[in-house]
C-alpha cells in the first residue's frame, strides 16, 4: 500500500479522523483513485472526444463516493480535494517509479521490454513525473504553501478560487506563486536529463 | 538553496516577467550584478514561462494514461502452464485474458490483478472474487480452475472460458420470441438464485456479464464486486458499495444511494435486464447525465411500463419483434418486470425464486403471484373514479365540488406563475415534442400510441434534468405533475409527486407558508380519492391550519377546498355529523363570499344536502337542495353530473317522506337526464340510481319489475368487478331486502339484509345507518317468528336510533313500529 507520507499534506488537513477507520478510508481512497485514473487514462487512449472526465470531475466524483465513509465524510469537500490530490500524486509517482524501474530492467526483470515505439514517450513521461515529484519535494522544503498549491492544482484540479478559500490567501498571490513555481519546476524537469 | 534565496529568485522573476522581453536581459544584468547563478536561474524560468512545455502544462489525463496503461501487456507470455493468447476485457479491477493450457490444449480465461500494490483492499477484493467463484458450483456460472501469483507477485486466477455474446444482443440478433427470452432469462435467474443460496450477492448483473453460448446455454460471469451476505464488516462493505464503479444503468436505487444492499439489489438488476429484453431499450436514458443526476433518476423515478415503452420505441427499433404481443400478455409482463425492479426493495419479489415462479406462471398461462394487487388497482380504477356515487355514500357531488374548486384555484395559481411561464413552456414543449412521434418523423404522424400519461411520465422523469438547479420551479412542477396524475386517476403517482414537492418545500418554507397549505390541499384531494381517508383528513387539517389566517383570493379558494376535503374525509372516517358538517359550512361560506351564486356554490350546497340527508336531517337537506337546484336551473350552460346528483338526492327525499309516486318520477327524471352522458355504458352512478328506482317500484307493489331491475344492476356491478364491487353489492342487498319485505318474502329478505349488514358492520362507520339496517333485518326475522334474535336486534337498533335522532324522526318511529311487532 502506498501510505500517505508525512510531508505536510494528510495530517495537516486530516487531523481528526484517526486509527483504523482512517487507514481503511485512505486505502479505499487509493483504490478508488486508481480506478478513476484508469478510467481517465483509457478514455485518453481511446481518443474519446466526448470524454468529459477531467481531474476536477474525477475528484468531485471521488468525493461523492467517499462522503459515505465516516472517516472521510466528516471532511469538507475542499479538504477532501486536497487529500485526493495528494493521493493521486503518490499513486502516479509510485506507478511511474515501478514501471520505470521495470522497463529499465532495474529489478533485473526485463520482462516488459519490447521494441514498441510508444515506450519512449512513456519513459519520458514517467521520468518527468519522478522529476516533478522531486522538484515538488524540494519546493515543499523552501515554501510548503507553494508546493501545496501546485499539488492541489495539478493533481487535484482545484481552481485558484478554491485554493484561495482553502488556504486563506488571495487569488492574486496564488496566481503569482503558481506562475513562479511552474516556471521553476518546468526548468528543473528539463535539467534533470 | 534556502528559503531566502528562493524568495529572492521569485522576486526577480516577477519583476522581470512584468517587463517586455527586450528589456528583461538588461534588467537582469542590472539587478543580479555579480550573482551569475541568480541570473541564469531566473533566465531559465523566464524561458520556461514564455514557452516551456512541461508536464505541468499537460493534463493529468495524459499523465495517467502514459503512466498507468501498459503498452506491452502480457500477450504471448507464459504464466504457469498457460500461454496468454489475447486480451478479453478490462475493468477497474483486473484484466482478463484468453489463454491456452498447453498440456491439455484447453482454452481458459485468466484474470490478472494489475497494480496489486496499490492497496490491500484491492487484493482483498480480488481474493474475494476468487473465493466466491470457488464456492459456487452451478452449470450457469463460469467456474474457477486455478489460482496463483506470478513471479512479480501479481495475483491471478484461471476460470472457465465462455465464448458467447451478451444476452440482450443474442436475443436481438436471433429475434427470439418472448418465450425464448424468458427461458434464457430464467436460466440467469437460476444461477443468481444459486449464488444467493450460497450467501453471495452478485451486485453487478448486466447483459455484458451474462453470455449466451453457441449451444444456447447461459453463463453468468464476473463476481468482481460480489458480496458475502454474512460478512460482519458491514461498515467497509457499505463504503465499498458506494465506491464501486458500477454500471449505473443496472444499479438499484439502494446501490446508487450507497445504502446497504441485499438480495433485492440483484432482483432489481435482473428486472432491468428483463426490461431491456422486452423493450429493446433501457428503462431510463442515463446518457449524458452526471453520476449524481443518474442516481437521482434511478432513486426517484419509476420507468414507463415495458408495454408503453415498447410502443414508443417501435420507431427506433423496427426490428424489435415483441410488439405484436397481446395486451393481456403485456399486462402480465409489465407486472413481472416492474415488480422485479420496484424502486422500493420491500415491494420487489422477495427472492429470485419468487421471480422465477412468476416467470413460470407466465409461461404456463397462469395468473401471476405479483398480479392481484395490480389487478385490483386497475379494475378498481374506473369504480374508484366514480366511487363517490356509491349507494350508501351518495356523496358523489362532493368530488365534483372539490374538482371544481381545485380547477378554479389552479388557474389563478398559473397566473401567478407567469414569471417562470416561459421556462416551463420550453419544458412542456420539449416534453410534448419528444413524446410525439411526428417530432422525429413527420411521415409517421399516424400512430396514436402516445397517451397523455406517457407525456406526464416523461415529464416526471425529466424535471430533475431541466430544473434540478431551480428548486422553486422543480417543486412547482412536481406539484403540477402530481395534479396531472390525479386527473388521470394515477393516484399513487400523484401522491408520490405531491409528497416530493411537499418534502422539498418543507426544507425551505416557513411552517405557515401558504404554498405548504396548497400542497396539503392537493395531497388531501388525492388521498381522499384513493380511499386514504385517514391521511386525507390529516392533510386537509394541516392545510386548514395554515390557510385559515391567510388573505388573498388564491388562499381563500384553497382554504375552501381544504374545508371540503376535511368534511368529506371525516365523513369517510365515521366522524360525527357535526364534525362533518362544520367544515362544509365554512366551505360554503367562502364559496358565497368569493363567487356569490356562481362557481362551486351550488355544488357546495349539494355536498351539505347529501351530508344532511345521510344523517336524516331532511329539512336541512331540502333547504340546501332547493337552493342548489334553483341556482343550477337559472344558470345558462350545460349541467352535468353534479346536477344529476341534486336530482337524485331530491328523489331520495320523496322516498324518505314515503311519497313513492314523487320518488319514482324524480328517479326517472334523473335517469333521463344522465342517459346522454353515459353513451350506452352505464357507470356505477347510473346503476345506483336504477337500484333506487327499482326499490321505489318494489315498494309500490311492482315486485317482478323491481326484481328484474335488481338482477340487471347486480350483473352490471359484477361485470365491472374490482374490490369495491362488494360494497356496491351490499348496498343493493339492502334495497332488495326491503322489496322482499314489502312482498312478504321474509326469508329472502333476511338473507339479503344479513349479507348487507355483515359487510356494513365491518366497513361502514355510520352507526345510525347500520342500526336502521339491523332493524330491517329484525323485522324480517320477527315476521318469520324467529323472535329471540329478532328481539335483540330490534331493541338495540331502536335504542341507537332513538338516541341519535330523537323520538319523532321517521327512522325512530319506523324502528319503534318494527320493535312493536314482537308484542
Amino acid at each position: 500500500m502506498v501510505v500517505p507520507n508525512n510531508s505536510g499534506g494528510l495530517h495537516e488537513v486530516h487531523g481528526h479522523a484517526d486509527g483504523a477507520d482512517q487507514r481503511r478510508a485512505l486505502d479505499e481512497l487509493f483504490s478508488l483513485t486508481y480506478e478513476e485514473l484508469r478510467r481517465l487514462a483509457s478514455s485518453v487512449k481511446r481518443g474519446d472526444p466526448s470524454c468529459t472526465l477531467n481531474p476536477t470531475a474525477l475528484v468531485n466524483e471521488a468525493w461523492l463516493k467517499m462522503a459515505k465513509s465516516p472517516a472521510i465524510g466528516a471532511e469538507s469537500p475542499l479538504h477532501f480535494k486536497r487529500i485526493a490530490a495528494r493521493a493521486m500524486r503518490q499513486l502516479l509517482v509510485e506507478a511511474a517509479r515501478r514501471r520505470h524501474a521495470n522497463k529499465r530492467g532495474g529489478n533485473g526483470e526485463a520482462i516488459f521490454v519490447t521494441f514498441d515505439e510508444s515506450i519512449n514517450g512513456e519513459l519520458t513521461c514517467q521520468h518527468d513525473l519522478l522529476a516533478l515529484d522531486a522538484a515538488l519535494a524540494e519546493l515543499a522544503s523552501l515554501e510548503p504553501r507553494q508546493a501545496a498549491i501546485v499539488e492541489s492544482r495539478f493533481f487535484g484540479g482545484l481552481e485558484i478560487s478554491e485554493i484561495s478559500g482553502l488556504m486563506g490567501i488571495s487569488e492574486a498571490t496564488i496566481q503569482r506563486d503558481w506562475r513562479a513555481a511552474k516556471a521553476w519546476i518546468g526548468q528543473k524537469i528539463k535539467r534533470s536529463y | 538553496m534556502d528559503r531566502e534565496r528562493w524568495q529572492r529568485i521569485q522576486a526577480v522573476f516577477h519583476d522581470a516577467v512584468a517587463l517586455p522581453q527586450s528589456e528583461q536581459l538588461v534588467f537582469l544584468k542590472n539587478t543580479c550584478g555579480e550573482d551569475g547563478e541568480l541570473r541564469s536561474e531566473v533566465l531559465a524560468m523566464l524561458a520556461q514561462d514564455a514557452g516551456g512545455d512541461s508536464l505541468l502544462d499537460h493534463g493529468l489525463a495524459t499523465v495517467a494514461q502514459e503512466t498507468l496503461v501498459e503498452s506491452a501487456p502480457l500477450i504471448s507470455r507464459e504464466i504457469g502452464p498457460y500461454r496468454i493468447v489475447r486480451l478479453l476485457g478490462e475493468g477497474g479491477m483486473g484484466v482478463v485474458y484468453l489463454a491456452n493450457r498447453k498440456d491439455l490444449d484447453a482454452q481458459v480465461a485468466i484474470k490478472v490483478l494489475r497494480d496489486a500494490w496499490i492497496s490491500p483492499s484491492r487484493r482483498q477484493r480480488f481474493a474475494g472474487e476468487q473465493r466466491t467463484l470457488a464456492q459456487l458450483n452451478h452449470p450457469s456460472i463460469a467456474r474457477l480452475y486455478d489460482a496463483a501469483t506470478m513471479d512479480d507477485g501479481t495475483p491471478y486466477f484461471v476460470m472457465e472460458y465462455v465464448e458467447g455474446i451478451p444476452l440482450t444482443e443474442y436475443c436481438r440478433k436471433n429475434r427470439c420470441p418472448v418465450e425464448t427470452r424468458l427461458g434464457l432469462f430464467r436460466g440467469v435467474c437460476e444461477a443468481v438464485e444459486h449464488a444467493h443460496a450460497n450467501a453471495v450477492i452478485h451486485r453487478d448483473l448486466k447483459p455484458s456479464n451474462i453470455l449466451v453460448k453457441n449451444d444456447g446455454t447461459v453463463r453468468l460471469l464476473d463476481f468482481g464486486i460480489a458480496k458475502q451476505l454474512e460478512s460482519l464488516d458491514l461498515q467497509v462493505e457499505q463504503t465499498m458499495t458506494g465506491l464501486r464503479l458500477m454500471t449505473p444503468a443496472y444499479a438499484s436505487p439502494e446501490q446508487v444511494l450507497g445504502q446497504p444492499v441485499g438480495i433485492g439489489t440483484d432482483v432489481y438488476s435482473l428486472g432491468v435486464v428483463l426490461y431491456e429484453l422486452l423493450v429493446g431499450e433501457l428503462p431510463f436514458d442515463l446518457a449524458n447525465l452526471t453520476p449524481a443526476e443518474a442516481a437521482t433518476i434511478i432513486a426517484d423515478h419509476e420507468p414507463s411500463k415495458p408495454s408503453a415503452a415498447t410502443k414508443r420505441a417501435m420507431q427506433s427499433h423496427p426490428d424489435h419483434n415483441l410488439t405484436a404481443l397481446s395486451q393481456a400478455a403485456w399486462a402480465d409482463l409489465d407486472v413481472l418486470c416492474l415488480t422485479a425492479m420496484h424502486r422500493d426493495p420491500a415491494r420487489r419479489y422477495r427472492s429470485v425464486e419468487a421471480l422465477i415462479r412468476d416467470i413460470d406462471h407466465y409461461l404456463e398461462g397462469e395468473p401471476l403471484e405479483a398480479r392481484p394487487d395490480t389487478v385490483r388497482y386497475r379494475t378498481a380504477k374506473f369504480i374508484r373514479r366514480n366511487r363517490l356515487a356509491v349507494a350508501a355514500g351518495t356523496v358523489f357531488t362532493i368530488g365534483l365540488a372539490v374538482a371544481m374548486a381545485v380547477s378554479v384555484y389552479q388557474a389563478s395559481v398559473a397566473r401567478r406563475e407567469a414569471r417562470r411561464a416561459e421556462q416551463i413552456n420550453t419544458f412542456l414543449n420539449d416534453m410534448l415534442g419528444a413524446a410525439d412521434p411526428s417530432w422525429y418523423n413527420p411521415l409517421k404522424n399516424k400512430g396514436p400510441t402516445v397517451t397523455l400519461l406517457d407525456v406526464v411520465d416523461q415529464m416526471r422523469d425529466r424535471i430533475g434534468a431541466y430544473f434540478g438547479s431551480d428548486p422553486e420551479v422543480e417543486i412547482r412542477l412536481h406539484r403540477t405533475i402530481g395534479r396531472m396524475y390525479a386527473v388521470l386517476s394515477q393516484h399513487a403517482e400523484a401522491r408520490a409527486q405531491l409528497r416530493l414537492a411537499l418534502e422539498k418545500q418543507l426544507l425551505t418554507a416557513r411552517a405557515d407558508d401558504t404554498s405548504l397549505g396548497m400542497l396539503y390541499v392537493d395531497l388531501a384531494g388525492v388521498e381522499y380519492r384513493s380511499q386514504q381517508a385517514t391521511e386525507a383528513e390529516r392533510d386537509a387539517a394541516s392545510a386548514v391550519r395554515i390557510l385559515e389566517k391567510a388573505r388573498g383570493r388564491q388562499n381563500r379558494e384553497a382554504l375552501m377546498s381544504a374545508y371540503n376535503y376535511l368534511g368529506v374525509s371525516r365523513s369517510q372516517n365515521g366522524k360525527s355529523f357535526a364534525e362533518q358538517e362544520e367544515p362544509m359550512r365554512r366551505a360554503l361560506k367562502i364559496a358565497r363570499e368569493l363567487y356569490g351564486n356562481e362557481g362551486p356554490t351550488p355544488v357546495n350546497l349539494g355536498v351539505l344536502a347529501t351530508t344532511n340527508l345521510k344523517a336524516g336531517h331532511f329539512g336541512e337537506a331540502e333547504k340546501y337542495l332547493g337552493e342548489a337546484i334553483a341556482i343550477s336551473e337559472a344558470r345558462p350552460g350545460t349541467k352535468g353530473y353534479e346536477y344529476v346528483a341534486l336530482l337524485r338526492d331530491r328523489a331520495r327525499l320523496c322516498l324518505e317522506h314515503k311519497d313513492l309516486d314523487c320518488a319514482a318520477r324524480r328517479y326517472q327524471a334523473a335517469l333521463d337526464f344522465i342517459r346522454p352522458f353515459e353513451r350506452g355504458n352505464d357507470s356505477v352512478f347510473t346503476i345506483n340510481i336504477r337500484e333506487w328506482l327499482a326499490l321505489t317500484n318494489g315498494l309500490r307493489g311492482n315486485y317482478a319489475e323491481a326484481e328484474r331491475q335488481f338482477q340487471s344492476a347486480e350483473a352490471q356491478i359484477i361485470a365491472i368487478g374490482g374490490s369495491t364491487a362488494e360494497s356496491y353489492l351490499a348496498g343493493l342487498n339492502e334495497l332488495r331486502g326491503r322489496v322482499h319485505t314489502a312482498a312478504g318474502k321474509f326469508e329472502l329478505a333476511e338473507r339479503e339484509f344479513r349479507g348487507s349488514l355483515n359487510f356494513y358492520r365491518q366497513h361502514r362507520q355510520d352507526e345510525v345507518q347500520n342500526a336502521v339496517l339491523a332493524s330491517r333485518l329484525g323485522e324480517s326475522l320477527a315476521r318469520q317468528g324467529k323472535n329471540a334474535e329478532a328481539g335483540l336486534l330490534l331493541r338495540d337498533s331502536y335504542q341507537t336510533i332513538l338516541k341519535a335522532m330523537g323520538p319523532d324522526h321517521v327512522w325512530t318511529t319506523d324502528a319503534r313500529a318494527r320493535a312493536e311487532l314482537l308484542r
